[in-house]
């Protein structure tokens, strides 16, 4: 009787022993993986791209702002921004004009968000377009279009 | 308060109007020979000195930047330190840089300025800025100071801080740095020389 007591209890012991040390590896496995994953972003993470939308503003220095078209403004951000960071810069920033009043001068230009700087400096460097002289100064950055568009109206 | 410590074109309404529409509250003008406010931005004088005429300049109320166009230029240094306001270095007139002539910069403490439509100018030209990453680098390990301006000939050619703040990210300096050169640095030695 004694000795049935006994194979049970440590018939009990050793399963849960058993269970305690599948947990505990269980633990253990997570906590490599979360420390995989850090080194991992760290190393060979790649930043997703996200979209940015800048507000400008064309203010004409001389001649008149309604001479300053659309088609015009597209073509000067792209030939500037070709120029200033070549194809392979331009390919990566991929900046568009999404929205443009002509009435007012006030535009929407999206773009990659890590190149932020890059397009601010890019603006700044569009002094003719259409043949009006005009400086473009840069009024907010937004992480949505609708946000854009908001700004656009409150302007 | 924003100040464009070198516009160099005329002193006009058309400029002082651009200006505010860039946000700038202060231009620092050649043309100008006393303190004047035209629509809201005061223009201030800007005195640009060099070794050979510094002496006979006297007591000005201004800016009072340095140019350096050659090495001899800032061999008294100890002697030009607290009379000049910032330095200009002509990198085109002057040669290499041996460090003999980084340390009279970093000695003489006055900041350095930076135009932007010269090194935009440069970059054009395809021409390198090794001159202005040496000195952005000690920027950066705060042996010196820098500030940026316009240089701008024309009220079309006034850009806006954001710019300036975007080409020095664009040159690698760290983003608190940059704005410190375009915001902080000019303003103080707009109070300091006036």
């Amino acid at each position: 009787m004694l000795l049935e007591v006994l194979v049970a209890v440590s018939l009990v012991v050793s399963l849960i022993s058993l269970y305690l040390s599948f947990r505990s590896w269980l633990r253990v496995r997570k906590v490599i993986a979360v420390v995989r994953g850090v080194l991992a972003t760290k190393r060979t993470k790649m930043l997703r791209p996200r979209k940015r939308y800048l507000i400008f503003e064309v203010v004409a220095v001389s001649g008149d702002l309604s001479r300053v078209r659309k088609p015009g403004v597209e073509d000067a951000l792209e030939s500037s921004c070709r120029l200033l960071y070549g194809v392979l810069g331009y390919s990566t920033i991929k900046p568009s004009l999404i929205y443009y009043d002509e009435s007012r001068g006030v535009g929407i230009l999206s773009f990659r968000h890590s190149w932020r700087s890059n397009v601010f400096l890019l603006l700044s460097l569009i002094r003719e377009i259409g043949g009006v002289k005009v400086i473009v100064i840069p009024r907010a950055t937004t992480g949505t279009r609708r946000k854009a568009m908001d700004y656009v109206r409150k302007v | 308060m924003l100040a464009d410590l070198c516009y160099l074109g005329d002193v006009n309404e058309l400029a002082a109007r651009i200006a505010r529409r860039l946000g700038y509250d202060v231009l620092a003008s050649p043309k100008v020979g006393e303190a004047k406010n035209i629509e809201g931005v005061k223009f201030i004088p800007r005195i640009e000195v060099r070794r050979a005429s510094f002496w006979g300049a006297g007591d000005v109320d201004g800016v009072r930047v340095l140019i350096v166009e050659s090495k001899e230029d800032l061999k008294s240094y100890t002697r030009l330190s607290g009379k000049v306001d910032s330095v200009r270095v002509v990198f085109d007139s002057l040669g290499d840089v041996s460090k003999d002539f980084v340390r009279r910069v970093i000695g003489l403490g006055a900041p350095l300025e930076i135009e932007f439509s010269e090194v935009v100018k440069r970059v054009w030209a395809g021409k390198p800025l090794d001159y202005y990453l040496l000195f952005l680098r000690l920027y950066a390990r705060r042996k010196t100071k820098v500030y940026v301006c316009s240089g701008a000939t024309d009220p079309s050619e006034m850009v806006h801080p954001t710019a300036m703040f975007s080409l020095l990210a664009v040159l690698g300096l760290p983003e608190d740095l940059a704005m410190k050169a375009v915001l902080k640095t000019p303003a103080e030695m707009v109070v300091n020389a006036t």
